[in-house]
C-alpha cells in the first residue's frame, strides 16, 4: 500500500449496491493484476453499548461465508479511488445522520500508519467535510517493578484519548493511532457554503 | 460543500432508499474501543474528550 493516496469525491467508482439505511455499500476494485473484486463498505449496525452514537466502519472483501475481511491484503490498481469511494460512502451516511461519529481500527500499526498518512496528505480536502479524530490508547503503570521482569503494567486500566488530527501535526509511526473517528463537519452538509 | 459532491450525495441517498433491501453481511461488531471502555465513566470522559478536542 506505498501508493500515495489523493482522495477526490468527483473520481470514484460506481456504488452498485447500497442499503437503505446507507449501512451497507459495494464497489468493485480493479486489482493491479486486472481482476475485479467486489468490496464491501459496512457500518455496524449497532453503536457501541455505552457510546450510543459511535458505530464501527470496515471495508473488504467478502470471504466464501460472507463475511467481510477487513485485515484482506489487495493490490488495487487506483487507491485513490478506492479509498475516495469509501470515504464518500461515509460522508453520504453521516449527511443523513450527523449526529454520529464513524470509527475505523487501525488494525495492525502500517495500515494505521497508512490511513494517517492518506489523511494528512488530503487534510486540506477532507477538512472541508470531516473532523478527524485519532485516538491512542494509553495503560496505567500501576508501580515500577523491583526487577526488570516485574510487569508495571495494568492493562485493565486503559484510558482512550482522542487527538483531532490536523493539518502540522506529524505523528511517527511508533506512536501512531490505535482508531481513527470521523464526525460530520459543521457547514459541510449538503446545501452548506462552499468551502 | 461542492454542489457536484452535494448532488452525488442526495443521488446515492435516493438510490438507497429504492434499492429497498438490506443485504446480508456477517461482521462482529466488536472493535478495539469496544475492547477499551468497559464502564460508563470510562464512555462519559471519552465523550467529553472526543468534544473537546
Amino acid at each position: 500500500m506505498a501508493a500515495p493516496v489523493k482522495i477526490n469525491f468527483d473520481i470514484l467508482y460506481e456504488i452498485e449496491k447500497i442499503s437503505p439505511d446507507l449501512k451497507f455499500s459495494s464497489f468493485r476494485s480493479i486489482l493491479n493484476n486486472g481482476n475485479e473484486v467486489p468490496l464491501v463498505v459496512r457500518i455496524s449496525n449497532q453503536s457501541h453499548a455505552l457510546l450510543p452514537n459511535v458505530y464501527n466502519l470496515s471495508f473488504g472483501p467478502l470471504n466464501a461465508k460472507g463475511k467481510l475481511d477487513d485485515k484482506a491484503e489487495l493490490t488495487h490498481a487506483d487507491y485513490s479511488k478506492v479509498f475516495s469511494t469509501i470515504l464518500f460512502s461515509a460522508l453520504a451516511y453521516l449527511e443523513t445522520n450527523p449526529d454520529h461519529y464513524l470509527g475505523i481500527d487501525g488494525s495492525d500499526n502500517a495500515r494505521a500508519y497508512f490511513y494517517y498518512r492518506a489523511l494528512q496528505r488530503n487534510y486540506a480536502y477532507l477538512d472541508k467535510h470531516f473532523r478527524m479524530y485519532g485516538v491512542k490508547y494509553y495503560v496505567r503503570i500501576s508501580r515500577f517493578g523491583k526487577t526488570q521482569y516485574d510487569n508495571p503494567f495494568d492493562f485493565e486500566d486503559i484510558i482512550p484519548y482522542p487527538f483531532r488530527i490536523r493539518r502540522d501535526d506529524p505523528v511517527s509511526q511508533d506512536h501512531m493511532y490505535n482508531y481513527f473517528i470521523f464526525n460530520l463537519k459543521q457547514g459541510g452538509k449538503a446545501g452548506g457554503k462552499n468551502q | 460543500m461542492k454542489k457536484t459532491i452535494a448532488r452525488k450525495v442526495a443521488a446515492l441517498t435516493k438510490k438507497a432508499k429504492e434499492q429497498g433491501k438490506k443485504p446480508e453481511v456477517n461482521l462482529a461488531t466488536s472493535s478495539s474501543l469496544h475492547q477499551v471502555i468497559k464502564t460508563k465513566e470510562q464512555a462519559a470522559l471519552f465523550m467529553k474528550l472526543l468534544k473537546e478536542a
